[in-house]
Order: structure tokens, then C-alpha cells, then sequence
């Protein structure tokens, strides 16, 4: 009768003790040379879609915020010479990502070279649960090569809003 | 214990942001300082986007294209590995995959570098991380004893618990309890460290060291399904302790302290019953063990219940109830046999792991990220589950499903590039159609534009030079207006045809020409500026039209590109090792899904085998109640 009692004690002492080793284990070095390969093949097809798709004359528009920020951003829509190119809703995870210091691609296309005037308008809440919307317009000039331009949404100290920071990197 | 994935805390993504902007800064010009021009657009430093855009997908999770946006980044040489902060998150995001190679090789090079210590710390524990998952234990705890200190003080509770498992792995379970007791259970992790440390103490043989922090997890407040689980888990650790002890009361107090609806109710039943039987309270072990036999009979406490239940009977001695206790314990552990015989047809088929818990996620994009976070594994609600409930529980299983989970998430990856490549194809021809017909309008284009550009060039340097010239030596005449150039030549002319003459004509003629000259001087400084002004705006419609054509030639290289051999080769390699890597997977799924069924059917097996000795004990005890009761009928004849 006190075999079960044993058998009992014994599970219930050793499953919490002598676990979590064998972890890797079982991923063997074939595994990871698998894996290795799935994560260099991804690449390569990424870059090929990317080389495709958007050759060397391609806009990309990123959007980053203040670290820290204490105004919350609800989303954004993105127009080039009035046409709209981008709607993001931010989720919470993504605003926190945000605020880490993550900078999200907002879009990438191919636009003629010359001069472009880049409208965006967002949406935020401040830090008193406020809503209020923001519109900015930013002209630049799309040379040959690629284009990067960074919109940063900055904390405006006096009106505790946002307001709006530009940056641009060409080829 | 498990160990806990935990994000990087990349504690600079800020520092480092900051540390872009500041050279960003310095490295403006000089008069930026001054004054601000109008048109002043700050730089934008592409590395520093580049790594906050993989930061941005880390941080929701979205690590394989985290990592490949990493990995192109390093690529095209934007990111390198002298940049700490990408090294360390490719380190993670390797460690994630369980690329533990790579990750091991990063966090070497890392710890040898002039880092933050607190940067360099937590690559230290990272490596030990990884040298314990390795199972390298000695590696593992050399860093964690030496190597470590001044941890924020939730990853040293992390190192404390760590540490606490190799010496526990080792059998140093005074060592472990030692360590593990010093650690606060103000969360799950310290909760986890006391609950190990009690184990410890108890396996080491110090039971009155071990139970009293057993009781401290027991005796936590109420909290989330996993702290209340634990609660239970060392309340049963103190119960079993106690009754292996032969202290009944002691354990029976503690088994009490189980919640009724949580997962290890049946086993404090059981106990309970039990203790209560060895005190001799039998009546009490009862209705317990009779609660028992009302739940699932899969589940071994139960299948145990039934054996007990019937002898509580014999020693309150009611034979009959006992008789008939032990025949339906035989019809019952017969059937579990019957279901058991099935279930192992059930796990031979070639679904059955699939049909464990399908992945339903939401997001599809999960589907095919290798590098997603397997959440929480939790048995779908299959009638096999009582039997492999252990099974599921164990870290073994759940990290050899992680790896299934994985190889599926590749393959479903891999099917998607698969699909992808004929689309690639067809793009690539229907490119090719157009660009044919475009490229010799292009190379036209392109050669016409540029002669007429650089003819504009020509002509417009001298006209620049010529105004400037003018305007240092104070020569009106050059940025007069049309009228003004023919008031003056008119002036002139008439001025010729008088000749030397003094009389009222020549007057009239030289006050009209002074005039003029004068309307001359007094719009010079404007028209000076017109003109400088004029000049600038052709040469910036000239320089918009070398921009353009420059854009051309860009796509002419682009088109030349497509037309060449070079995509088709990528295409046809990347197909190439697409259809290798898919056999490969094939092949690994395939042994991936024996190994999972081999540890299902090892548990079954062992379940049949035990299932066996219940079978033969309860006919046993059936024949011992039958000769009894015969033995009992000849003697009351006899005495008659």
C-alpha cells in the first residue's frame, strides 16, 4: 500500500527540480545548420523581393517618437503630392515599441526623381486622455539613388502635443 | 524549473540613439551652430534607422524579420560587428532560434570588449544561459559563481535560481538549498527558487530545513494560475513529505491547504485519504476515495482510489461491499486497459501530434515565423490527455514540441517563399516586355537630355561669370535693362551725329543722357540682384533637368540589371535549396514526430504495465475475500 505513496512523493519532488536542461539538447548541429539556412535563404529571397519590387530609386518614410514620450500616438495616414500612401493604426504593443526606441517603416515605393511634398496627419491623445490631430506637410527632392526620411514626432514641451521633426538621407 | 525567455534589455537602444544624435550633431557644419538656415534638413544616419526598425519588430515580437532585417543590415554593411548593441540583440534573437552556436560565438567576442558592465553582465549571464541549456553545468555555473555581480535585482534573482538548478542537477542539494533560501518570493521566480530550495533541503535529507520553506510557498497569498498552482505543488511536496514520514497529522493539515478545483486536487484526495487510513480513521479515508471513483478513471489516482476504497471496506469489515469493490476495480482497470490499447493505435497515427493543439493564431504572420514565441503549450482537450497529462508537463516533451512547432513554422515558411518564386519569374518577364520596348526610347532620351544639358551648362557659366565680373568692376551697363541699354544707345547715336557741337541741341542731348544714366545707377543695385537671382534659378531648373536625367540612367542600370542573367540565377538557386531544405524538413518532421510518439507510448507503456499489476493485485484480494468467506462458511458449519 505505500508503493503509491512512494511513487507519488517522488513525482511530486523531482518534475520541478530536474527540468529545463535538455533544452538544446535536442536541437543537434544538423538543426542548426537548418536553421542557419532557413535564416541566410530568408535573407537572400528578402533582398531579391526588395531588388525587385523597389530597385535603386526607392523611397523609404520611417516614424519614430521621443523616448519616453508621455503622450500616447494613435495612428497616422501618410500622403505624397496628395495621394495616401500609408495608414497605421498603432496597437499598444507597437506604441511601446515605439517609445523603446523602435522606429517603424511606414513606407517604401518609387517615386520620380524632383521635388515632392510628403503630408502626414496624426492622431494622439495627451497626457490628460485628450485627442487632438496634427497635420504637417515637408517638401523634399528625390534625387537618383534611394531616399530615406525619418519623421520623428517629438514631445512640444509648451502645448504637452506633438510636433514634428524631419530628417532625410540620400543616395 | 524551466528558464524563462526574457528580452534583451538592450539598456541603450536610448543611450544609443542619443549617442547617434550627439554625433549627428557634432559632426554638423560649424555655422549650424550659429544660425539655422531655413532649408537646414538634419542628416538622417541610415545605421541608426536601420537598427530602430529591427528594435521596433523585436519589440513586438516579430523576430524573424527582426533578425533578417538585421542580417541584410550587416549584409550591405550598414551594421557591423563592432556595433555592440546589434551584436547583442542578434545574440538573443540566435539564442531565441536555438542557434546556440552562433550565439555562444557573439557573446564571446562580447564579453572581451569595453562595455558597460551592466551590458557586459547581462552577456555574461546570457552565456551561462546558454552553457545550461547546453547542459555544459560546470561551464555554466563557473560563470555564474565568478563572473557576475551587481545585477539588476531581477536577473540576479534569475542567476540565484540558475545557479540553484545545476547545483540541484549536480545532487548538491545542501549547496542548492543554501544558495535558493536567501531568495525573496515576492514573484513566481522567487517563488519557483523557494519551492526548489525545499525540494532540496527535503531530498538532502534535512526535512525540518526543507519544510519550512516549502510551507513559505505554500503560504503565499492567492495570485495568478501559475503562483497558486506552485502554492498547491508545495503544499501536496509537504503532505507527501510527512506522510512518508508516518506523521499523519502533519500531513494531512497541509494536504487540506489544496484547492478543490485546481490540478492537484486528486492527488491531495488521495492523500488525504490515506492519511486518514494509516490513523486508523478509516471511515474518514472513504468517502474520499469513493469521491474519487466518481472523476475520470484515466487518471492514476483514481485507478489508485479504486484499489483503496475496497480495503477501507475489509477493514470496516463489510466483506460484501468489499467483494463487489474489488470486482468493479477489475471491470474498471480492464477497461482502462482496452482504452489504453487504443490510445497507442491513437498516437501511432501520423496526425495524432497535430491534432494536440493546432495552431489557430491570429496572426497568420506567426505561422510562418520560425522565431515567434511559442506560447503557453496547453494538451487540446483530447481523450488521451488524462493518460500523457505528466507528459505534457515535462520540460522534455514541451521543448521537443517547441523544436515540431518550429519545423512546422519552416516549412509553412518555406512553402510561402516556394510559392513566391513563380511569381518573382513572371514579374521578371512581364519587366522585360516593357523595358524592350522602352530601352531604346530611354537611351535616346537620355542622350538628347544630356547634350541639352550640358549646352545649358555651357552657356550659362559664361553669363554668370560675365554678371559677376560686371558687378565687381561696377559696369551698369551689363544688368541695365533692354529699354534702358536702348534709351543709352539712342543717346549715343545722336550724341555722334552732333559732333562737337556746344549749342542748345547738345544740352538738351546731355541732360536726356544723364538722365538715363542716372535711371541706370538708381535700379543698378536691384537689377544686380535680378540678375544674380535670375542666374540661379536657371541653374537650378538646369540641375533639376541633370537630376532627372541622372534618374534615367539609374533605371537604364536597373533595366540592364533584369535583363542579364543575374535574377534568374538567384531564382533558380534560391529554388534549388527551397527543394533541398523542404526534403530536409520533411525528413526532420518526420523523426521529430516518431520521437514525440516514442514518448507518448513510453508513458503508455508503463501506464499498461502498472494498469497489469492493479489487474492481478485486485484479483488477488478477490480470491483472498472469497477463500475468507469460504474459510468462514465451513467454520460456522462446523460450530453448528
Amino acid at each position: 500500500m505505500a508503493t503509491f505513496v512512494r511513487i507519488l512523493f517522488t513525482a511530486v519532488l523531482v518534475t520541478l527540480a530536474a527540468t529545463g536542461a535538455q533544452a538544446a539538447e535536442q536541437a543537434s548541429r544538423d538543426l542548426q545548420a537548418l536553421k542557419q539556412n532557413v535564416l541566410d535563404l530568408n535573407r537572400e529571397l528578402t533582398t531579391l523581393e526588395q531588388q525587385l519590387l523597389y530597385p535603386s530609386t526607392q523611397v523609404a518614410m520611417f516614424l519614430s517618437i521621443d523616448v519616453g514620450t508621455p503622450i500616447r500616438l494613435v495612428d497616422i495616414n501618410l500622403a505624397i503630392d496628395n495621394k495616401n500612401v500609408g495608414y497605421h493604426f498603432y496597437s499598444d504593443q507597437e506604441f511601446q515599441a515605439l517609445t523603446k526606441g523602435g522606429i517603424h517603416r511606414l513606407y517604401t515605393g518609387n517615386l520620380s526623381s524632383g521635388e515632392h511634398t510628403l503630408r502626414a496627419t496624426i492622431t494622439g491623445y495627451d497626457p490628460q486622455g485628450k485627442d487632438y490631430q496634427r497635420t504637417t506637410a515637408y517638401k523634399f527632392v528625390k534625387g537618383a539613388g534611394r531616399k530615406m526620411i525619418e519623421l520623428k514626432v517629438v514631445d512640444d514641451v509648451e502645448t504637452r502635443q506633438h510636433k514634428f521633426e524631419f530628417k532625410e538621407w540620400s543616395e | 524549473m524551466s528558464i524563462r525567455r526574457r528580452k534583451f534589455t538592450l539598456p541603450a537602444v536610448a543611450a544609443l540613439v542619443a549617442a547617434v544624435a550627439c554625433s549627428a550633431a557634432i559632426g554638423a557644419p560649424a555655422s549650424k551652430r550659429s544660425f539655422v538656415p531655413d532649408d537646414y534638413v538634419e542628416p538622417l544616419d541610415p545605421p541608426a534607422v536601420l537598427f530602430g526598425e529591427v528594435m521596433y519588430e523585436y519589440y513586438n515580437n516579430r523576430n524573424l524579420p527582426a533578425i533578417t532585417h538585421l542580417l541584410i543590415a550587416r549584409q550591405q554593411g550598414l551594421l557591423s560587428e563592432r556595433d555592440d548593441y546589434s551584436e547583442m540583440l542578434l545574440g538573443d534573437l540566435y539564442t531565441n532560434f536555438g542557434l546556440v552556436d552562433r550565439a555562444q560565438a557573439i557573446f564571446s567576442r562580447l564579453v572581451t570588449r569595453d562595455i558597460l558592465a551592466k551590458t557586459r553582465n547581462e552577456t555574461w549571464f546570457h552565456t551561462a544561459e546558454l552553457q545550461y541549456n547546453q547542459g555544459k553545468y560546470d561551464e555554466a555555473a563557473r560563470i555564474l559563481e565568478n563572473k557576475i555581480e551587481n545585477l539588476s535585482p531581477a536577473i540576479e534573482k534569475e542567476r540565484l535560481v540558475l545557479l540553484g538548478n545545476i547545483y540541484i542537477l549536480r545532487g548538491e542539494y545542501q549547496r542548492a538549498a543554501d544558495l535558493l533560501s536567501s531568495v525573496k518570493a515576492d514573484d513566481v521566480v522567487g517563488a519557483y527558487a523557494l519551492y526548489n530550495a525545499g525540494v532540496a533541503f527535503v531530498r538532502s535529507g534535512e526535512i525540518e530545513r526543507g519544510i519550512p520553506l516549502l510551507k513559505r510557498v505554500r503560504d503565499l497569498p492567492p495570485g495568478d494560475e501559475e503562483t497558486n498552482a506552485l502554492k498547491d505543488r508545495a503544499a501536496l511536496a509537504v503532505g507527501f513529505t510527512w506522510l512518508q514520514k508516518n506523521n499523519h497529522d502533519l500531513a494531512r493539515e497541509s494536504l487540506l491547504t489544496i484547492r478543490m478545483d485546481g490540478p492537484f486536487t486528486n492527488q491531495a484526495m488521495l492523500g488525504l485519504g490515506y492519511a486518514n487510513f494509516q490513523r486508523g480513521d478509516y471511515k474518514k479515508a472513504l468517502p474520499l476515495w469513493l469521491e474519487l471513483l466518481q472523476r475520470n478513471t484515466s487518471d492514476t489516482t483514481v485507478q489508485e482510489a479504486l484499489m483503496l476504497a475496497p480495503r477501507a471496506y475489509e477493514e470496516l469489515g463489510d466483506l460484501p461491499r468489499a467483494l463487489f469493490g474489488y470486482r468493479y476495480a477489475a471491470d474498471t482497470l480492464r477497461g482502462e486497459l482496452k482504452k489504453v490499447e487504443r490510445t497507442i493505435v491513437r498516437i501511432r497515427e501520423s496526425d495524432w501530434i497535430d491534432s494536440l493543439s493546432p495552431e489557430t493564431a491570429k496572426d497568420s504572420a506567426i505561422l510562418t515565423d520560425p522565431l515567434a514565441p511559442v506560447t503557453g503549450y496547453t494538451p487540446a482537450n483530447i481523450p488521451e490527455a488524462p493518460y500523457l497529462y505528466a507528459l505534457f508537463a515535462s520540460n522534455s516533451f514541451s521543448e521537443d514540441y517547441k523544436v515540431y512547432l518550429e519545423l512546422k513554422r519552416i516549412e509553412k515558411l518555406l512553402d510561402f517563399w516556394q510559392a513566391q518564386l513563380p511569381i518573382y519569374q513572371s514579374t521578371l518577364a512581364q519587366h522585360r516586355v516593357q523595358l524592350a520596348t522602352l530601352k531604346p526610347r530611354l537611351d535616346d532620351t537620355i542622350s538628347r537630355r544630356k547634350r541639352d544639358v550640358e549646352a545649358l551648362r555651357a552657356q550659362v557659366a559664361p553669363l554668370k561669370a560675365r554678371i559677376e565680373n560686371a558687378i565687381r568692376k561696377g559696369d551698369l551697363e551689363q544688368t541695365a535693362t533692354l529699354q534702358q541699354l536702348a534709351q543709352l544707345d539712342v543717346a549715343r547715336a545722336i550724341e555722334a551725329r552732333l559732333g562737337n557741337s556746344t549749342g542748345a541741341q547738345a544740352e538738351r542731348l546731355r541732360r536726356v543722357k544723364g538722365l538715363v544714366i542716372w535711371d541706370i545707377a538708381a535700379s543698378a543695385t536691384a537689377q544686380q540682384q535680378q540678375a544674380v537671382k535670375d542666374i540661379e534659378i536657371v541653374r537650378n531648373d538646369i540641375e533639376m533637368a541633370a537630376l532627372h536625367v541622372e534618374s534615367l540612367e539609374t533605371l537604364r542600370t536597373d533595366i540592364l540589371r533584369r535583363m542579364g542573367p543575374e535574377y534568374d540565377q538567384r531564382i533558380a538557386a534560391a529554388g534549388e535549396r527551397l527543394r533541398a531544405m523542404k526534403d530536409e524538413i520533411t525528413q526532420r518532421l518526420k523523426a521529430q514526430t516518431v520521437a514525440l510518439q516514442n514518448q507518448a507510448l513510453v508513458v503508455l507503456a508503463e501506464n499498461r504495465r502498472n494498469l497489469g499489476a492493479q489487474l492481478a493485485e485486485t484479483h488477488l484480494s478477490i480470491a483472498r475475500l472469497q477463500d475468507t468467506s469460504v474459510s468462514e462458511a465451513i467454520e460456522k458449519r462446523k460450530r453448528q
